[in-house]
């Protein structure tokens, strides 16, 4: 079984997770007023200024490096062996340099970039795996280092979540009307938007048969949009169905809850849908805000000290039920002598997620793998077209999807060479696990022009919502109504042994199209993507990368 | 207001990525948002209360207005014509 060694939160409240839980259960935080440049206001849990410097480590790396630090102390693991691999997991990184005109450290923009200087602090070896899956990339990560454990790819997984804010991304939530002036109200009657928050936090896992044992996860999308979530709660349904929950057993549900009008009533349904409406729940948004690239490590580890202490976290904001269903939250903290929990999460991209844990308590012999890989067909392609050749082929191939237009390079480039695969490929509902070095670069870059000057301050939505490279995971699984598992991993190089590992265990569950799809920002796109049938051997889909990527 | 509206549907094919459509293409009675007409959808209409401010100087705070205004080209025009402040 895959258990927790040791964790750690850094954020304003504290330094550790003890630190932490005591703020909470001491009802502290951290959430103040601010404002943007053209004077709207926002609430945000930030670290204090004199914190936020960039010499040698920028302020995002110094925060991964605290926090993991402290976890890896704690497990008394040895970073510098090959048996440990790092997951980060992390939305914009240093995103916050893109805004310096003359800045030589603009590479550490690139979420490879900073993951290896994070990683080479501590000694491994190993090239660093970021999981970038809009907001629920904490739990992307996490299932990650889970089934990486399980498959023996590694012995112990450090997996570190963190994002720290900017004007980048407070003007991108601001123009897309998502955020609230005010401290938010998660699942309350007057909820008018969500707080941005920063933090760090860290968790550490290995096989093993005591304490804190991850025992399943799983992710769905919805299929549906790219920036709203689904009326019907679809893809967290899906989810929480996956996780085949006793709600007897489960202390309570730790819930996304950002405090959006649509979030939270798309939360309240799928509960209600998968026959949990009774069972406890909580958003720790109120207290943290929302930490994105943090918020799926650091909500586990809270909800693993509330387990342990008996206590299920009241929300803080919530006062009046203000979504349809009647699930079961309070502003109030309650008592608990159940030892298991569920941490749900949804983001952009149309991408959920949802994992249970549960504590030294006996559990059902866990899934091991049974099946042989079977190494099916594998069908696979390569195309690396100017801008203007990617049109063309839409043109020749596709034709009949004008939303092909509005979308960003990236999305073109993943959604036409998807398509050409697909006519060659056994017909399937695929997962879909794309990788690249570049993230969002070339859009992140775009957006940032619109608000690098004062006197023309216009953030663009329609750029802004495409300032997460797994939104292409999202329009792939849009067209195709693949309401399955959809992830995006960054590396800082093309690496045909690393993908191949994620891309075997992935097929695990079903499945997949995958591979590299890259646009940097000198407007290079290379897309070499493989459509995987299920139980396919890393062997097998290694081969076939290695001859696509050269 | 011809003239308004001729420069309007520009900038909107612009600012919206909207490819191989033309001003002459676009119906000014037509719904802009729905199944009907150009299929614009939320972030659509949350790039078109930029282009308000940012070329007509017309600051929306309560995105629900939009729903009012962006019924079609000749309703936002009419709004544009009356409440514009550059």
């Amino acid at each position: 079984m895959v258990i927790k060694l040791a964790d750690n939160i850094y954020s304003p409240l504290g330094a550790t997770t003890w630190e932490n839980y005591q703020a909470v259960m001491g009802g502290k935080c951290a959430l103040r007023q601010y404002s943007l440049p053209d004077g709207s206001l926002y609430t945000a849990s930030l670290f204090p200024e004199e914190h936020r410097h960039d010499d040698g480590y920028t302020f995002f790396e110094q925060l991964c490096i605290v926090s993991a630090s402290d976890a890896i102390a704690r497990a008394d693991i040895d970073p510098k062996s090959p048996r440990v691999q790092f997951f980060l997991s992390t939305t914009k990184g240093n995103v916050h340099l893109l805004s310096r005109r003359a800045d030589a450290s603009k590479s550490r923009v690139l979420l490879g970039s900073s993951a290896s200087i994070i990683c080479r602090h501590f000694g491994n070896p190993n090239p660093p795996i970021v999981v970038s899956n809009a907001c629920i990339s904490g739990l992307s990560a996490q299932i990650a280092a889970m089934r990486s454990i399980e498959a023996g790819l590694c012995d112990t997984a450090v997996v570190i979540g963190c994002d720290v804010q900017s004007e980048f991304i407070i003007s991108g939530f601001q123009c897309l009307h998502a955020l609230s002036p005010d401290e938010c109200r998660p699942f309350d009657k007057d909820r008018c938007g969500l707080n941005l928050g920063e933090a760090a936090a860290t968790i550490i896992y290995s096989n093993g048969t005591e304490g804190w044992i991850a025992e399943s996860g799983a992710m769905c999308n919805d299929a549906n949009h790219i920036s709203g979530p689904s009326r019907t709660g679809e893809g967290s349904f899906r989810c929480l169905q996956a996780l085949d929950i006793d709600k007897e057993k489960i202390a309570f549900v730790s819930v996304h809850g950002t405090s959006t009008l649509y979030n939270d009533e798309m939360e309240s349904i799928a509960i209600d849908r998968a026959g949990l409406a009774d069972v406890p729940l909580f958003s720790l948004k109120g207290i943290f805000g929302h930490t994105m690239g943090a918020a799926g490590v650091l909500e586990t580890v809270l909800s693993m000290q509330a387990v342990e202490h008996g206590v299920i976290f009241g929300t803080r904001g919530y006062h009046e039920l203000g979504v349809s269903r009647q699930v079961n939250i309070s502003a109030d903290n309650r008592i608990t002598d159940k030892r298991s929990f569920v941490k749900l999460l949804s983001g952009f991209g149309g991408c959920n997620a949802a994992m249970k844990f549960s504590y030294n308590t006996s559990i059902d012999q866990p899934k091991t793998i049974t099946s042989k890989p079977t190494d099916g067909t594998i069908t696979s392609i390569r195309i690396a077209p100017t801008a203007e050749e990617l049109v063309e082929l839409y043109r020749t191939h596709i034709g009949d999807y004008p939303k092909f237009f509005k979308m960003d390079p990236l999305c073109r480039l993943g959604l036409v060479t998807t398509e050409l695969l697909l006519k060659q490929s056994p017909k399937a509902d695929y997962g879909v696990l794309l990788f690249n070095r570049s993230s969002s670069l070339a859009d992140d870059t775009t957006f940032q022009a619109t608000i690098q000057d004062r006197g023309d301050w216009f953030p663009s939505p329609a750029l802004f919502v495409y300032t997460l490279p797994n939104i292409v995971t999202g329009e792939i699984a849009i067209r195709n109504r693949f309401q399955t598992e959809t992830n995006f991993m960054v590396l800082d190089a093309p690496c045909a042994d690393v993908m191949a590992a994620q891309i075997a265990i992935a097929a695990e569950q079903g499945p997949q199209i995958s591979g590299w799809c890259d646009v940097d920002a000198d407007g290079n796109y290379l897309a070499a993507l493989v459509a995987v049938p299920q139980h396919t051997s890393k062997e097998t889909i290694e081969q076939e990368l290695n001859k696509i990527l050269k | 207001m011809e003239e308004l509206i001729l420069k309007l549907k520009k900038e909107i094919i612009e600012v919206l990525n909207l490819e191989d459509v033309k001003p002459e293409d676009i119906d000014s009675n037509a719904p802009l948002f729905g199944a009907e007409g150009l299929g614009l959808d939320s972030i659509d209409a949350l790039e078109l209360i930029v282009l308000m401010e940012k070329n007509y100087g017309i600051k929306l705070q309560d995105p629900n207005q939009g729903k009012e205004i962006f019924k079609s080209i000749n309703v936002m025009a009419d709004y544009i014509s009356k409440n514009r402040t550059k």
